[in-house]
């Protein structure tokens, strides 16, 4: 439903439209009349000369009047209305006047052609050319004409209006009724040719302001469309400057991955920075910070030839160099800038200046310039952009090839370190394979660095090192730790190390192998093992002490337990030892303690344990008894070896021994109740007489026996030997 | 395409106007002078009350006898022919009929058989005669073309005047209908209309027409 402001607009535009379209009608048909008049007047003129050329006067003629009535009176009707319908187009006047003078023409038209009736419908066409104004009231004169013709002609002339002389002065409305009768359709047909040209008129506003409407959302979408457009095409346009600069950025990227020549790398830049902007001009200016100096290692140009390298001044690359920022300069810039002192104007002033820092973690290390000479608006805010980019790639170019460099020397620091460190180095990869090992390791060894290559750590260790304990700490399942190893060296000897391992990162945090250091400690093993030994061993005898004999009793005690196999404990007290060492010497009784260890070691297994637990006391374990009589058949052997004469000093000596045996079937005691029986039986063994055994009994601990020590010794063919029938008493 | 009216200036309408009016007065004038040329009546005859003997017109004597006197030229006396042939198609079985064309001296051979002469000639019934010097015509005392007389059988003079309502003017006309009634015994009065048409001889000066032209007091 329109709204009623559009219903007005609509209306006055329709008024506007119908108007016009009437005008553009009156126009046209002034026009048409115009012709029209002109071709009537010549058809006047032709008709009169068809039909009335000359009047006769018997034999004598002249032109008829019907010939001057059509030649001045006709172009006397046409004249005015033809010239009205040429410069007042359109004029109501107009109409009026050609519709006086389209009748006054037909009624001339009548007479010339002596009232044919042809031209009595040349009166009737003409009022139906004068409904083609489509303006009833144009009729009305027309009408007034014809009526006023008749009723005049009709009071002066009768005969020529009626036939007859004389006649009813109402008789002219019958001529004048055929007029009105025609009349009459053509105002029916004016009337609806008016309301058919408003209906259109008012169809035609509803449809232009539908059209304007339309055209206006047109004109709006198309700006829409426009302005989508263009920014399309702007989108477009820095889409493609974008992909040009990550094109280019993408080629100096590689170009400065795989150039390690500088005059190369810049060479490169400079090429490609040209396929983007304007570059004929263009250098790169590096600074060292510690010489303060500027110097160019790339430098082309139109003008000025490449500067020498010279002390951070007042220049434009010195300017950029100092505030660490771009640079995009006009020459009215730079000139501004030299007025106020900030910089000394070197070389050709260029039209416009656009430089960028090559900047590094460690600093602004130069500069990448453009420029040119003559037209100030060839770079611009997306040129800044994008040379800071290429900035930012050279930068860091030349960074990487300053870390490489410097990377290098560490390497080839760290390679004399490594090689020549006091201490073996080895490195393994993933696969526990040695990848390098250094001096100290092949001296280590014996074998070369090429030698060792791809070859595994576990081939030289004695102990059982796997793959997968490598591979544990590789994984970081396990923790590293030193641990003592023993390698075999390739002369087939064998030394220990304490070997660490470290776990040996790549630049992204993997673990890319492990590095080990082999700490020689054979030596230190060796003392260890001796500290070990004498700490275990009795240092006259080399026996073991009380403190392994009792670990051994230990270890046989929960063997017992599984096997139920008999262990005895045998305790040994040499008799009459202490006066053969007070009379002989403390180096005789040595020398007399060892060839009775010497003795001792003849009447035993290998399985079994001999120790000295100091003195002249001495202890044997006896494992894998097959039964516990075997340890009294041993005991009693062991006595008798031990009273053969030793030769000590050059002199004979004897001595004896008491023994005590305690023995465990079952594995239940503890050593230090088994020594302690097997030393109660020993001393069972003293009181009784020495020079015997005696075997434990239980009964023993609840004698308490606890006999003490220092007695004199006796010599042991002396010594009576008394036995119970818990005693073994010594054979023959 | 925006057709705006266009606005005339006050000065230049009311000359406009001034023209108009002017220029209305001048062709009514003219018309009017037209008019009145055109329904001008041409000299009217001086027809003998009784059948001119020495005529070589043989009258008819079992019938009204119709004369026309026409200048075979005259544009006017076509409609006088047209409205004889009507008049014949209504009683031209009671009418003895004849066309006389005058030919003054001095013309050439075949100079009134003009092509109204050929229509005259059509027309049944009617005979077609040439006036050698226009003496029929003096006979009958036309002196304009298109001059019709009726005599009557026993030669009296019944009508004499034209059939036109106007100078080349067709239609019915009063002269035409006089002639119906006399012949069909409707009338008997002696009828006189106005004649349109060119005179039929030089000798009825174009001073006199000129003259009553300009006084408005016709000769005739």
């Amino acid at each position: 439903m329109e709204t009623p402001h559009a219903d007005i607009k609509v209306d006055r535009l329709a008024e506007d439209l119908f108007t016009n379209h009437q005008q553009s009608i009156f126009r046209h048909t002034d026009r048409m009349f115009a012709v029209l008049m002109a071709l009537q007047f010549l058809g006047g003129i032709a008709a009169a000369f068809w039909f009335s050329p000359k009047t006769w006067f018997g034999a004598y003629s002249s032109v008829h009047n019907n010939v001057w009535a059509a030649i001045f009176l006709g172009g006397l009707v046409s004249i005015f209305p033809i010239f009205l319908a040429l410069k007042f187009t359109g004029e109501k006047s107009t109409r009026y006047v050609i519709a006086v003078s389209q009748i006054m023409m037909s009624s001339l038209l009548i007479h010339i052609t002596g009232g044919r009736i042809e031209t009595h419908f040349h009166l009737f066409g003409s009022l139906a050319f004068l409904s083609f104004y489509r303006d009833w009231r144009v009729l009305v004169p027309a009408t007034a004409i014809v009526a006023a013709d008749h009723m005049v002609r009709g009071v002066f002339w009768p005969e020529s209006v009626y036939g007859v002389p004389g006649g009813q002065n109402w008789r002219w409305l019958e001529h004048t009724f055929w007029v009105l009768f025609e009349n009459t359709f053509l105002v029916i047909a004016i009337k609806r040719s008016t309301s058919e040209m408003w209906e259109i008129a008012r169809r035609t506003s509803e449809t232009k302001q539908l059209n304007e409407g339309l055209e206006r959302r047109i004109d709006i979408r198309t700006a829409e469309l426009e302005t989508t457009n263009q920014n399309l095409e702007n989108e477009i346009v820095g889409r493609r400057r974008l992909q040009l600069e990550a094109e280019v950025i993408s080629k100096v990227i590689q170009g400065l991955t795989t150039t390690d020549n500088l005059d190369d790398l810049f060479a490169m830049v400079h090429e490609q920075l040209g396929r983007r902007l304007y570059a004929e001009n263009c250098f790169v200016a590096l600074y060292d910070s510690e010489t303060k100096v500027v110097h160019c290692p790339f430098f082309v140009d139109k003008f000025d030839a490449a500067p020498v390298p010279e002390k951070l001044g007042k220049g434009l690359t010195n300017y950029l160099l100092r505030n660490g920022a771009a640079v995009l300069l006009t020459a009215g810039d730079i000139e501004e800038l030299s007025a106020k002192g900030e910089i000394s104007i070197v070389g050709t002033i260029p039209a416009v200046w656009l430089g960028v820092p090559l900047r590094t973690p460690r600093g602004v290390i130069g500069a990448l310039v453009v420029q040119h000479y003559e037209d100030a608006a060839i770079f611009g805010q997306h040129d800044e952009r994008f040379m800071r980019s290429i900035g930012d790639q050279v930068a860091l170019a030349l960074e990487r090839g300053r870390a490489a460099e410097e990377r290098l020397r560490n390497e080839n620091q760290f390679k004399d370190m490594f090689d020549n460190a006091p201490v073996a180095y080895h490195e393994l990869d993933t696969e526990g394979r040695y990848t390098r090992i250094n001096r100290t390791e092949e001296l280590l060894l014996g074998y070369t660095n090429d030698e060792l290559k791809g070859r595994h750590p576990w081939e030289f260790i004695v102990e059982n090192v796997s793959r997968g304990a490598i591979a544990d700490k590789l994984a970081g399942k396990v923790p590293l730790r030193a641990v003592e190893r023993t390698f075999i060296r390739k002369d087939g000897s064998h030394i220990s190390v304490l070997n660490e391992d470290r776990l040996i990162y790549g630049e992204n945090g993997e673990v890319t192998g492990i590095r080990s250091t082999l700490q020689d400690i054979t030596a230190l093993k060796s003392l260890e093992d001796q500290l070990t030994h004498q700490a275990l061993h009795d240092p006259l005898t080399k026996l073991c002490n009380r403190v392994l004999f009792s670990s051994r009793v230990e270890q046989a005690i929960s063997r017992v337990r599984r096997t139920h196999l008999p262990i005895a404990v045998l305790f040994l007290d040499l008799d009459h030892f202490k006066s053969i060492n007070d009379s002989l010497g403390h180096a005789a009784g040595d020398e007399l303690l060892v060839s009775v260890t010497e003795r001792l070691r003849a009447c035993l297994r290998v399985s079994d344990t001999p120790a000295r637990f100091g003195g002249d006391e001495f202890a044997i374990l006896l494992e894998d008894l097959e039964h516990a009589n075997k340890a009294a058949l041993i005991a009693e052997r062991i006595r008798k070896v031990l009273c053969a004469p030793f030769k000590i000093a050059g002199t004979e000596a004897f001595i004896s021994t008491s023994i005590g045996i305690a023995i465990t079937t079952s594995g239940s005691e503890t050593p230090e109740e088994l020594l302690r029986n097997a030393d109660l039986a020993m001393y069972r063994s003293k009181s009784n007489g020495k020079n015997r055994y005696t075997i434990f009994e239980n009964e023993m601990h609840d004698a308490g026996l606890s006999i003490p020590r220092g007695r004199p010794i006796r010599n042991c063919r002396t010594s009576p030997r008394t036995f119970k029938t818990t005693t073994a008493e010594p054979g023959p | 395409m925006t057709i705006e009216k266009t606005a005339t200036p006050t000065k230049a309408k009311s000359l406009l106007v001034i023209t108009g009016l002017f220029w209305l007065v001048i062709i009514v004038g003219g018309m009017a002078l037209f008019m009145r040329y055109e329904n001008r009546a041409g000299f009217a005859a001086e027809a003998p009350d009784g059948w001119p003997l020495a005529s070589r017109i043989q009258k008819s004597t079992d019938r009204s006898t119709l004369v026309v006197l026409a200048h075979p030229h005259c544009p006017c006396t076509r409609a006088t022919i047209n409205e004889l042939a009507r008049l014949m198609a209504r009683v031209g079985d009671r009418l003895a009929v004849y066309v006389i064309f005058i030919k003054p001296a001095g013309v050439e051979q075949g100079w009134e058989q003009s092509d109204i002469w050929t229509s005259a000639a059509k027309i049944p019934g009617v005979k077609v005669v040439t006036d050698d010097q226009g003496r029929e015509s003096q006979l009958f005392g036309g002196r304009t073309s298109g001059q019709s007389v009726l005599y009557d059988k026993s030669g009296k003079l019944l009508f004499s005047g034209g059939i036109t309502i106007g100078r080349g003017a067709e239609g019915d006309s009063t002269g035409a209908a006089a002639i119906v009634s006399l012949v069909m015994g409707e009338s008997e009065a002696v009828q006189a209309t106005s004649v349109f048409g060119c005179p039929l001889s030089s000798d009825e000066s174009y001073c006199d027409l000129k003259k009553e032209l300009l006084d408005g007091n016709p000769t005739r």
